[in-house]
């Protein structure tokens, strides 16, 4: 099985090699037109390639192989899921284990939207954001004075 | 369909194609055999001179030619037959960044395209100083934003009041030793105007936060921004 991308550097201070390909390991697709959307492994096509779907109807992502050069993997995964379940076997098992929302609740996919949400600002919006950065600033600078002060 | 040639002047007769064109250029019956399906045996007579009978006063254009050289005129191409195409994405309120100019970098309302195709703006003049100006919608970014302008009557504005008045030239070698710093007034017509669009404007700008900063700011890039990666 592969270890993780960082393995060998992180592997003293992780500890626990947690995230392996299997089926069932939820991985997030880092390259191509998919990027940024969540995926289930749901069989191994060879040393390079694993198959792969969304499920389809939750994250978009259709069943294909796909490199796993491509893939992130993450640490969550769907319990006893057999090797290349029918569609709608994955979609029942992905909603009763609540994937989704184990994915949307890790700081993962917090920083993904965040990233999004900052690379769809328009005009204006980048000027609210401009406003609000520079009264936070103020807010902090008044604080700290008046730590300061009373130090 | 393969046709003889006896056939093809039948078909003529009858209002069909005399001849048939194979490829460009090459036709299925020549010369001698089309001419004579069509009928010149009529007017010509042997070792004697054509007799012409009476044909369309016009010439067929395909085989005469001028004696001459005849100059033709370019035709001009100064006639507009199209109004300019306004980008889908600009509409009346719209706010725009000027790109080029005086005022590059403020951001200004669009109001109306004017028939000339350039772009009518206003600052509005009391919180960025740009007044009623006519702009090419080459130099402007479009953003997103838009500024309810529904109330605004900018119907009776055109090319003309932006029209220049043309002052009587100065005698011989006056004009070197006149003063250069000419102010420019602005005329209390146009002040007028400014002040009658502004003010539907204004009403409108000030019912959304923040815009009339936004509208008083100028746009710059800053570091890591690319045009090309940013939505306006």
């Amino acid at each position: 099985k592969k270890a993780t991308a960082a393995g060998p550097l992180f592997a003293s201070a992780m500890g626990k090699q947690d995230r392996f390909v299997e089926v069932g390991r939820v991985a997030c697709i880092n390259y191509g037109p998919l990027s940024g959307k969540i995926c289930v492994i749901i069989d191994v096509v060879d040393q390079n390639r694993a198959y792969v779907d969304g499920p389809e109807a939750i994250t978009g992502v259709k069943r294909q192989s796909i490199p796993f050069r491509w893939l992130s993997l993450t640490t969550i995964k769907i319990e006893d899921l057999p090797r290349n379940s029918k569609v709608a076997r994955l979609n029942r098992m992905f909603k009763e284990q609540g994937i989704m929302d184990k994915w949307n609740a890790s700081t993962w996919a917090k920083k993904l939207a965040r990233s999004a949400k900052r690379a769809n600002l328009g005009d204006f919006d980048r000027f609210k954001v401009m406003v609000l950065r520079k009264k936070r600033a103020k807010l902090i600078g008044q604080s700290l004075s008046k730590l300061k002060k009373s130090a | 369909a393969r046709y003889h040639t006896t056939q093809l002047g039948e078909m003529a007769k009858t209002g069909k194609a005399r001849n048939k064109e194979l490829a460009r250029g090459i036709n299925r019956v020549g010369r001698t055999t089309a001419s004579s399906k069509a009928g010149r045996f009529r007017f010509t007579k042997k070792g004697g001179a054509a007799v012409e009978q009476k044909q369309a006063e016009e010439v067929p254009l395909g085989r005469y030619y001028q004696a001459d050289d005849v100059a033709k005129p370019i035709p001009s191409r100064k006639s507009r037959h199209k109004p300019t195409r306004l980008r889908a994405n600009i509409t009346p309120g719209t706010v725009l960044i000027l790109l080029a100019g005086r005022f590059k970098g403020n951001r200004v309302v669009f109001l109306k395209q004017l028939s000339s195709g350039l772009l009518l703006v206003s600052g509005p003049y009391k919180i960025n100083g740009v007044p009623l100006r006519r702009v090419n919608q080459a130099y402007v970014i479009s953003t997103s934003t838009k500024v309810d302008t529904s109330k605004v009557d900018v119907s009776q504005l055109d090319d003309g009041f932006f029209a220049k008045s043309v002052e009587a030239p100065k005698a011989g070698g006056e004009e070197f030793f006149a003063d250069d710093s000419q102010k420019h007034v602005v005329s209390a017509e146009k002040k007028a105007m400014q002040k009658k669009v502004d003010k539907t404007l204004m009403a409108a700008i000030s019912k959304v936060e923040l815009l009339s900063a936004y509208l008083g700011a100028k746009f710059s890039l800053k570091k890591g921004q690319y045009p090309h990666e940013m939505k306006f």
